[in-house]
């Protein structure tokens, strides 16, 4: 009995090596995997783990702007972020449905967020004090998130893939108008150029942090890049990110918080001094400024909702029975 | 397209959601929403998928009648074997085909197909469409649709065309930085 139970392990385990083979082979050709398609169970684990997060980050992240649309300074401007966060909403939505293409179920998603134990974005832990902070979100929030979203539009899992696609289309009218916002108000009076000072001076740290850790403390990089999940390292979308934003947030006079912020020529690259990491991963383990806040508003949200999801129940049964 | 049974499952069903661009144009499926009815489905479906791009019809079908099988599934033969023979006098009903055309693409409209059962609906597909050879195949039942009509347009899906705003291109910002620019440079 026993040896024949090892013998069949032994053969799952052969016959797991040649599809393990066969997968990795299919993403070096480019292939996209899709439901359906054998995966490695650590394969399906990590993306389960990667979108879930993202989509909650998409959910919680509607509550810093959503807390400035009746304080919108024009209807333009009201309309504008009423749509942006709406869009993030819909965001969500496209997220819990690629992590239930790999079994998660949407109920189980919700209530991890819920009780505080799924993580989010940590960047949604930091209060956004004034209207330039809306700008700011916008252009350097919004434009960190592009950086890694296009990544992952290339990724190898069908699914997460096209949500990506759609994601990152919407997102550039996030960043454009948040940047738009933001050279406005840079260009403007005194009053308006110190509000975008000190927003930019509040956001610019953790904004880099959204990339994660350094890839010397990022010990799922290897794997996720090998499956082609992820394409690049934090590091180097980062570094990007930086390159890009310096030159033109400099342009507007605007002044970044790091004294050692440089220009190397050798690399060309933007070389920023270190990143407080502790106040990272303070942040991550719920000491934010905002942790608290967020998922108390997301709490009441879902228990508010609850006459209407009873509504709904109550209505679907009776039209169930009219039918019978 | 089952959630693999995996926990007890007391959310609301899954429905997949499609949507056409423009009258003529095959339906495109975009994703899922999970609501109490089919009507309040195409609600939710509007509200999450029609602010763009653009769309002119919408169908919802709960996700558990999809049969999908992508080309890796079709090399083991065993999946026919999944459903129960088919009693040849049952009649046949209409199921759609649809099919992924490229990598990146969604699960897009082929065509309409009868058959017997959704193994059987498959099976025939796979025959009649192999020519467009798709990477990955599903059929459901034309009767599981609910769809919207096209008196819904008007009030569903053309008022997200004035708003303008929610496009990139409203906002000139590469104008604007190279007009900052210049500028400094006239100061320096």
């Amino acid at each position: 009995m026993y040896g024949a139970a090892v013998d069949d392990v032994e053969q799952n385990q052969i016959e797991d090596q040649d599809k393990l083979a066969a997968f990795e082979a299919r993403i070096a050709r480019g292939e996209k995997i899709e439901p359906g398609d054998w995966m490695p169970a650590d394969y399906r684990r990590q993306l389960t783990r990667m979108i879930s997060q993202h989509a909650h980050s998409e959910i919680v992240g509607m509550l810093p702007e959503g807390a400035w649309i009746t304080a919108a300074p024009t209807l333009r401007r009201k309309l504008i972020l009423l749509a942006k966060v709406q869009d993030e909403g819909g965001h969500g939505q496209y997220l819990y449905h690629a992590a239930e293409t790999l079994g998660a179920a949407r109920e189980a998603m919700i209530d991890a967020l819920l009780q505080g134990k799924a993580k989010y974005s940590s960047i949604f832990n930091y209060p956004s004090l004034t209207w330039a902070d809306i700008g700011t979100i916008g252009w350097l929030v919004d434009g960190a998130a592009i950086m890694n979203q296009t990544m992952l539009a290339r990724c190898s899992y069908g699914p997460y893939s096209r949500a990506m696609v759609r994601i990152c289309m919407e997102e550039n009218f996030h960043k454009k108008q948040g940047q738009e916002m933001v050279i406005l108000l840079s260009q403007g009076t005194t009053e308006q150029r110190e509000m975008i000072q000190d927003a930019i001076t509040r956001w610019w740290w953790p904004t880099l942090m959204m990339f994660g850790p350094h890839d010397s403390d990022s010990p799922n990089t290897p794997i996720l890049m090998k499956w082609g999940i992820k394409t690049r390292t934090n590091d180097e979308l980062r570094q990007d990110f930086i390159n890009q934003m310096v030159p033109d947030l400099q342009a507007l006079g605007l002044i970044l918080p790091d004294p050692d912020l440089r220009y190397d020529e050798d690399s060309g690259n933007w070389q920023t001094g270190p990143i407080d990491w502790d106040e990272f991963w303070q942040v991550v383990k719920g000491n934010g400024p905002m942790n608290k806040e967020r998922l108390a508003a997301r709490r009441k949200a879902h228990e508010d909702g609850t006459w209407v999801r009873e509504a709904m129940a109550a209505y679907a049964e009776k039209q169930a029975a009219v039918a019978i | 397209m089952k959630d693999d049974g995996k926990m007890t499952d007391t959310q609301w069903p899954r429905f997949m959601v499609f949507q056409q661009d423009e009258a003529g144009h095959p339906y495109v499926h975009n994703g899922t929403v999970h609501a109490s009815d089919p009507e309040m489905a195409l609600l939710i479906a509007r509200d999450i998928f029609s602010r763009r791009p653009r769309a002119v019809g919408m169908w919802v079908v709960p996700a558990d009648v999809i049969f999908s099988k992508t080309l890796e599934e079709l090399v083991d033969p065993s999946w026919l074997e999944e459903f129960p023979p088919v009693n040849e006098e049952t009649e046949k009903r209409p199921y759609y085909v649809f099919g992924k055309f490229s990598q990146q693409a969604h699960c897009e409209q082929i065509g309409e197909i009868g058959a017997q059962s959704p193994q059987a609906a498959m099976k025939a597909a796979v025959q009649t469409y192999a020519h467009r050879s798709p990477l990955m195949w599903w059929v459901f039942p034309v009767h599981a649709v609910t769809a919207s009509t096209p008196e819904d347009i008007d009030s569903m899906y053309s008022p997200v065309l004035d708003k303008s705003y929610r496009e990139q291109s409203e906002y000139p910002t590469v104008t604007m930085m190279r007009q900052i620019r210049a500028h400094r440079k006239l100061e320096d």
